[in-house]
C-alpha cells in the first residue's frame, strides 16, 4: 500500500466518522472558574475543570551543545540547569510531622512505585517515583526545610512539582506558578534556591528557545517567593537585565544572584551579580559571574573571566590568586571545589577551599568525561560518562578528591538511560536522575524523553545483585556495505579531529528530521559525528565565555554501500 | 482585518461575553478533536474542559479573534497529547473481546475499522499530526504552524504515521 493510497484510506474513515456534539457542560465555563465582576477571576475547582495545573518547562535546547558537551565531555560539568548552589547537607533528616502536615494540605501524595534496590560496585541503586514522573523529561531539585522540592520538567508540558520528605512518596505540589504560556515555544526554568531574610527566595528564566545549537534564544529573569518553600508566588523584579537567573544564594541581610551567559555561535554575554533585600528590587554589583555558591557565609562567584570572587555580604569582593583558569565551582559541607583546566597539560583538576579564599591543590582528574557532581556519603561522587577508556558512565568517589575510585553502574539503570545525567545529595545517599530517549529524535535534537530517578545509598546484604553491561551481538546490518570504522576513517580523512575520537551510527536518513538533510529518506548512511573548532577559539580554555563550547560538531554521511561523502551537515549552520 | 480584541467591535463585551461568543463555534469540533486524538467520549469532554479552563486563564494573551481557532486547536492538541503521555493511553479501543460503550461513538468508530485500530500504534505527536490532517483537514503548513513546529517535522511525523499504520491495513486488506 502507497502513502497515497494509505492517506486516502485514513480520510475516506474520518470522512465517515461521527462528529458528536460537544456536551453542553462545556459550552459555557462554570461558574466556578470564572465569577462576574469588573474584571475576571480565576478560580480553580476540581471536576473536569479543576485539572491538574502540571506545569511545564522545558528541557528545550536540548541541542547539539549538549551533544557535544556528552562528547568532549569537559565543560558542562556539574549540576545541569535546574540544580541548586546550596547542595543538602548528607545526612538531610526527614521533616518531622508539622512539616508533614503543611506537605499534605497542598495535595494528596502522587501514588509512586519503588523499584528493587541493585547492588554494584558497593552502592545499591533503587528506582523511586515510578509512575509519577510519567511524561517528565528532566528533574531538578532544591532543599527547603521540610525536605526536597522537585521541579519535574518538560519541553512540550508544563512544570511540575513535588516535595519529598523520604525520597520514595512525593506530594504533588500547586506548580501553577511556574506555568508557561505555551510550554513549547516559551519555557519557565527555576534554576536557583536560597532561604533568607525575606523567606524562600527561587530564581529562574522564561525562554524563548531558537532554532536547535543556533543561541537565538531569548530568556528573561524570573523570582519566586514562598514563606514555607511549598506555596509560591510570582514576584515581579526591578533593576535586573534581559537574561535568564541562573543560582542564587542567602546572605544574613538579603539574596545574592546571579545572570546565566547567554551564547550565539559568535558572542557571548554575561552580566553582573545582582544583590537584593527583598527579592522584588535588584541592584548591580562591580563583579561580572554566571554563578554564584554559599558555604558557611561565604559566597564564591564563577566570575566571567574564568576565575573566581568571594564576599560575605554581596557588596565587598576580593579575588582569590589563582594559576589556573576556573571552569566550575560547587559547594559542599566541607566547603568549595572548582574545577580548573590547565591549557597545558589539557587536563581538569580540583581545587578545594573552605572560606573561598585560600584555595589547595586536591587532585587532578583525567581528561574524560566529568558529568555531575556531589558530595555524598562523606565522600565527592561524579557521574563520569563514557569515554575512549570506558564504553558507559559509571561512578567515581573520592574521600580527598585526589584518589578517586570506580563504581560501575548496574545495567538495569543503563540499560534505560542515556549518557549523562545529575546527582543530588540526600539523606545518607545521593539521588541520580538518569533521561531515556523514548521517541525519534532528530541530528540536533533529542526525541522524547523520560526521566527516571534512583535513590543510590552504600550496598547491604539482601540487596539483589546488579546486571553487568551485556555483551551485545553485533546488530544486523544490510550486507555488502562498509564498516563503522571505515566511515569514521573515510570522514575523518576529510576533517581531521582533535579534540576526541568521532563515532558512527548506521542511520536511514529517514530518520532525521528531512529538513537538515537533502539525502534521500532510506538510504542507509553512515552518520559520523565529528568535532571541529569553532573560528577564533582555539587554544581557549573550556569555560564561561562564547568559546563555552569551542567545539562545533558536524554530521559526516558516508554512503553506506558506497562509502562516499554524500553530505556534511554542520549544526551550526 | 480582525480589530484587536480590545477595541474590536464588540467593545462592550466582557471578557467572558467575548470568550464564550468565540467558543462557541468552535467547542463541537474542540470536543471531536480531542475524541479522536484520545479515543474515549469521557476523556475527550475532560480533555475539552481542561482545554477551554486554560484557554479562558489564558484569553488575555491572545490579540486578534481570527487566531482564536488555532490558538484554541494548539491548546487542545497539547493537552491531548500531555495525557497521553502522562497516563500512556496507548490503546484507542478497549482490550480484544471487550465491546466499547454503545454511548461512545469515538471507541465505537475507531473499534470497528482498521484505521482506528491503526491509529492506536501512534505516539501522541504522530497521532496528532494524522488526525489534524485527515480529520480536520489542515495542511501542513497550518498544522506547523498551530502546532508550533517545522513543517519538515510535520512531515516527517506523518510519513512515520504512515510507516506505523501501513502493516495494520495491509493485514486487513489481505484479510488476516
Amino acid at each position: 500500500m502507497k502513502n497515497d493510497e494509505l492517506g486516502q484510506r485514513v480520510r475516506a474513515f474520518f470522512a465517515t466518522s461521527p462528529r458528536p456534539p460537544a456536551p453542553d457542560s462545556l459550552r459555557r465555563l462554570p461558574a466556578t472558574v470564572v465569577s462576574a465582576g469588573p474584571d475576571r477571576e480565576r478560580v480553580r475547582v476540581p471536576g473536569v475543570f479543576g485539572v491538574r495545573r502540571w506545569a511545564g518547562l522545558g528541557l528545550a535546547g536540548l541541542v547539539i551543545a549538549a551533544t557535544l558537551a556528552m562528547t568532549v565531555g569537559v565543560r558542562m560539568a556539574g549540576p545541569r540547569g535546574g540544580s541548586t548552589g546550596s547542595p543538602v547537607a548528607p545526612g538531610l533528616t526527614p521533616a518531622g510531622p508539622s512539616s508533614s502536615a503543611a506537605a499534605t494540605s497542598v495535595a494528596p501524595a502522587t501514588p509512586a512505585g519503588t523499584g528493587a534496590p541493585y547492588s554494584m560496585g558497593g552502592l545499591a541503586w533503587q528506582e523511586v517515583g515510578i509512575g509519577a514522573f510519567d511524561g517528565v523529561e528532566d528533574l531538578a531539585f532544591f532543599p527547603v526545610d521540610q525536605g526536597l522540592l522537585v521541579l519535574g520538567t518538560s519541553r512540550t508540558a508544563q512544570t511540575r512539582l513535588w516535595l519529598t520528605i523520604d525520597g520514595s512518596d512525593f506530594q504533588e505540589l500547586d506548580a501553577s506558578p511556574f506555568r508557561s504560556d505555551d510550554p513549547v515555544t516559551q519555557q519557565v526554568r527555576m534554576t536557583g534556591l536560597a532561604k533568607g531574610p525575606a523567606g524562600y527566595i527561587a530564581v529562574g528564566a522564561r525562554v524563548q528557545p531558537g532554532k536547535p545549537g543556533s543561541g537565538t534564544g531569548t530568556s528573561s529573569p524570573l523570582v519566586w517567593r514562598s514563606t514555607d518553600g511549598l506555596r509560591w508566588s510570582a514576584v515581579s523584579t526591578r533593576g535586573l537585565p534581559a537574561g535568564g537567573l541562573g543560582s542564587v544564594v542567602a546572605t544574613s541581610t538579603g539574596y545574592v544572584a546571579a545572570l546565566s551567559p547567554s551564547y550565539s555561535q559568535t558572542s557571548g554575554t554575561v552580566s553582573p551579580v545582582f544583590t537584593s533585600a527583598d527579592g522584588e528590587s535588584w541592584q548591580a554589583t562591580s563583579v561580572i559571574a554566571t554563578k554564584v555558591v554559599s558555604h558557611a557565609g561565604h559566597i564564591v562567584a564563577l566570575t566571567s573571566n574564568n576565575s573566581l570572587a568571594v564576599t560575605d555580604d554581596g557588596s565587598k569582593w576580593t579575588t582569590p590568586r589563582l594559576a589556573t583558569q576556573v571552569t566550575s565551582v560547587t559547594a559542599g559541607p566541607d566547603g568549595f571545589v572548582a574545577g580548573t583546566y590547565d591549557q597545558a597539560a589539557t587536563k581538569m583538576s580540583v581545587i578545594r577551599s573552605s572560606d573561598g579564599r585560600t584555595w589547595t591543590n586536591a587532585g587532578v582528574t583525567s581528561n574524560s568525561s566529568v558529568g555531575a557532581m556531589t558530595y555524598a556519603m562523606s565522600s565527592w561522587v561524579v557521574l563520569a560518562g563514557p569515554d575512549g577508556v570506558h564504553d558507559r558512565s559509571r561512578i567515581t568517589t573520592s574521600q580527598d578528591a585526589v584518589t578517586w575510585q570506580e563504581s560501575p553502574i548496574p545495567d538495569q539503570v543503563l540499560g534505560k538511560a542515556m549518557p549523562g545525567g545529575h546527582l543530588m545529595a540526600f539523606r545518607n545517599g545521593f539521588l541520580a536522575v538518569m533521561q531515556a530517549e523514548i521517541g525519534p529524535g532528530s541530528m540536533t535534537e533529542y526525541g522524547p524523553l523520560q526521566v527516571h530517578l534512583w535513590w543510590v545509598r552504600t550496598a547491604r546484604p539482601g540487596d539483589v545483585p546488579g546486571a553487568p553491561m551485556p555483551t551485545f551481538s553485533p546488530v544486523a546490518t544490510p550486507s555488502g556495505g562498509i564498516t563503522e570504522a571505515r566511515a569514521i576513517a573515510i570522514a575523518s580523512a576529510r576533517y581531521p579531529v582533535t579534540m576526541t575520537a568521532p563515532f558512527g551510527k548506521l542511520v536511514t536518513i529517514g530518520g532525521f528530521d528531512p529538513k537538515q538533510t537533502l539525502v534521500p529518506a532510506e538510504t542507509p548512511v553512515w552518520a559520523v559525528i565529528v568535532l571541529v573548532a569553532k573560528p577564533g577559539c582555539s587554544g581557549k580554555a573550556p569555560g564561561p565565555s562564547p568559546c563555552d563550547l569551542p567545539y562545533t560538531s558536524i554530521a559526516v554521511m558516508v554512503d553506506y554501500y558506497s562509502g562516499d561523502i554524500i553530505e556534511v551537515v554542520d549544526s551550526s549552520k | 482585518m480582525e480589530l484587536p480584541l480590545t477595541v474590536g467591535v464588540a467593545a462592550t463585551e466582557s471578557a467572558l461575553e467575548r470568550f464564550e461568543r468565540l467558543l462557541g463555534p468552535e467547542i463541537d469540533r474542540a470536543y471531536q478533536l480531542a475524541g479522536y486524538l484520545l479515543g474515549h467520549a469521557s476523556e475527550a469532554e475532560d480533555a475539552a474542559g481542561e482545554a477551554v479552563a486554560r484557554a479562558w486563564d489564558r484569553f488575555d494573551g491572545l490579540r486578534e479573534e481570527d487566531r482564536f481557532r488555532p490558538w484554541l486547536t494548539r491548546i487542545v492538541v497539547n493537552v491531548c497529547r500531555d495525557r497521553l503521555r502522562r497516563r500512556r493511553i496507548a490503546p484507542f479501543v478497549p482490550l480484544d473481546g471487550v465491546e466499547p460503550e454503545a454511548a461512545d461513538p469515538f471507541a465505537t468508530v475507531l473499534a470497528r475499522d482498521a484505521v482506528g485500530r491503526a491509529l492506536r500504534l501512534l505516539g501522541p505527536d504522530q497521532r496528532a499530526v494524522v488526525v489534524l490532517h485527515y480529520w480536520d483537514d489542515r495542511s501542513v503548513g497550518e498544522i506547523a504552524r498551530t502546532m508550533g513546529i517545522p513543517s519538515g517535522t510535520v512531515k516527517w511525523r506523518l510519513r512515520a504515521a504512515c510507516r506505523r499504520m501501513r502493516p495494520e491495513l495491509e493485514r486487513e486488506e489481505s484479510g488476516r
